[in-house]
């Protein structure tokens, strides 16, 4: 092939491949993209759609919680509107005590105010109303700071359903949660051993939201069990190096083991109609692995359940 | 840059010096047996080296001969992606739609971090003014890429080129003036 003629008629005929193979590329690759930005809006949608779960669940248990915190509320209520209407039995009393206080030094009788003020000591029991005064304060203040506590345990959960990941320590997150339900708990023996742990990338929220659901199922299975003593148990370590292990057991019922592998589908329950959404378990296993966490569950019938939760410690990137 | 700059090269420079001298560039600056395939990455600066090349064996200034390069690149790529082209109805359509759908369609194909970043204003029907921007600074070639795409919608284009990167400006700015 020394003609030049012959090597061009080769380059053009190489060069013809060439595009060829390229046009068939270019046909793929544009396809494989576009099939790629279809998956990727879908992934955007499910995205929003379990975002969407998750807070409905929320605004569910956020719900069921309103009964017990309302009870919550009341206790603390009574007795600082107790104390209150003492202190108000109690006002003519110091207000005739200010009203004599006012006079001294303005009166040229001291000595008819000194016998007033004494008078009035005894008649309105000044001496029993100066000894019930701090008391009455401070167990005032004490139920307007229990009542603060609870607004604010309540008003954290719910306005947490944006919140974004971060540096969070587990174990205030779960005295949080455990204080919130305390109203609801305090009928069960509670057996509770937390422990400071390393912290993790999560969401403050949501972790509290996975706990109120397995606290609310242990509950519900040693509701549903007639032994005398009902015990929850919430327990909280270190795992190994880059691990952290929480786990909420209840010597329930437990769960039959034809369904454990459904009990993590979402609309699966296995209350009766109207008592659960099904969506519980569903959304506390979406939470774990949106922090790459894992969740299992061990039952055994009449016995009890073990939820135990494993949250990686050194994991950063966070979807 | 991408093999389809390469491949547009190869195709000029066939045409103009012919098979042989082309080759000897390759050998020169191009590692052994090289082949150029649309959608991989090669080297900026065997580009560079081998349109050097090509400007020292036409015995012309490298920008005049990137702009010729560009005005034949514009003539090749039209002519293998007649889907692309054939989305726009003029000069004018295809100038304002470079980043918006030109790129995009760029994107679909390769994986390139390193596409210009393009502007344009319509200051009249007469007058487009387009801001060129690139680490590449390849505003002689995007000129003759212009001068192409004016030539396939048979408009008669003069540009200026007030602001320049090769002189230190941010950013190009060309002034495009049709017919």
């Amino acid at each position: 092939m020394s003609d030049p003629n012959d090597y061009k008629k080769a380059y053009l005929r190489e060069k013809q491949a060439r595009d060829e193979v390229e046009s068939l590329l270019e046909e793929k690759t544009r396809a494989l993209y576009l099939a790629n930005q279809t998956l990727e809006r879908q992934l955007e949608q499910l995205k929003n759609q379990q975002a969407v779960l998750i807070n409905n669940e929320r605004m569910a248990t956020l719900g069921s919680l309103s009964a017990g915190v309302a009870h919550e509320l009341n206790n603390p209520l009574a007795y600082v509107r107790g104390n209150l209407e003492s202190l108000n039995h109690y006002l003519p009393a110091l207000q005739e005590l200010l009203n004599l206080a006012s006079m001294a030094g303005h009166t040229d009788n001291d000595q008819m105010l000194s016998t007033q003020l004494k008078e009035a000591y005894v008649t309105q029991r000044l001496n029993d109303i100066s000894e019930d005064l701090p008391d009455l304060i401070n167990d005032t203040l004490h139920g307007c700071e229990r009542i603060k506590i609870i607004v604010s345990d309540l008003m954290n959960f719910s306005r947490s359903n944006n919140d974004s990941f971060s540096s969070i320590a587990l174990k205030p997150i779960v005295e949080d949660t455990l204080r919130l339900l305390s109203g609801q708990l305090k009928s069960y023996d509670l057996v509770i051993a937390i422990e400071d742990v390393a912290p993790i990338l999560g969401k403050d929220g949501a972790i509290k939201q996975a706990i109120i659901n397995l606290l609310a199922n242990a509950k519900y299975a040693v509701d549903r069990d007639h032994k005398p003593h009902k015990t929850i148990e919430v327990l909280l370590a270190p795992g190994n190096d880059k691990e952290v292990i929480l786990s909420i057991s209840d010597n329930g019922i437990g769960i039959d083991p034809d369904i454990i592998n459904r009990l993590f589908d979402p609309f699966f329950t296995t209350k009766p109609v109207g008592e659960g959404t099904g969506m519980g378990l569903a959304v506390t296993h979406a939470i774990i692995k949106e922090h790459r966490g894992s969740i299992t569950v061990q039952s055994e019938e009449g016995i009890g359940s073990r939820f135990t939760i494993t949250f990686p410690t050194e994991h950063i990137e966070a979807e | 840059m991408r093999g389809v700059v390469f491949r547009g090269l190869e195709e000029l420079a066939i045409e103009t010096i012919g098979m042989q001298e082309w080759d000897e560039l390759l050998e020169t600056y191009a590692p052994q047996g090289r082949v150029y395939v649309s959608p991989t990455a090669y080297p900026d600066e065997e580009l560079f080296a081998l349109a050097q090349g090509v400007a020292s064996k036409l015995d012309k200034p490298l920008t005049e001969v990137l702009a010729i390069f560009g005005q034949s690149l514009f003539g090749f790529l039209a002519k293998k992606h007649v889907g692309i082209s054939s989305k726009f109805s003029s000069f004018e359509e295809l100038v304002v739609s470079i980043d918006s759908v030109i790129h995009m369609e760029v994107k679909k194909l390769y994986d390139e971090p390193n596409l210009p970043s393009i502007t344009t204003t319509i200051e009249n029907d007469k007058t487009i003014i387009l801001k060129y921007k690139s680490n590449r600074k390849l505003c002689f070639c995007a000129e003759g890429l212009l001068h192409g795409a004016a030539q396939h919608y048979n408009r008669v284009l003069r540009i200026e080129h007030p602001q320049c990167m090769h002189e230190g400006a941010d950013h190009c700015v060309l002034i495009l003036h049709l017919d």
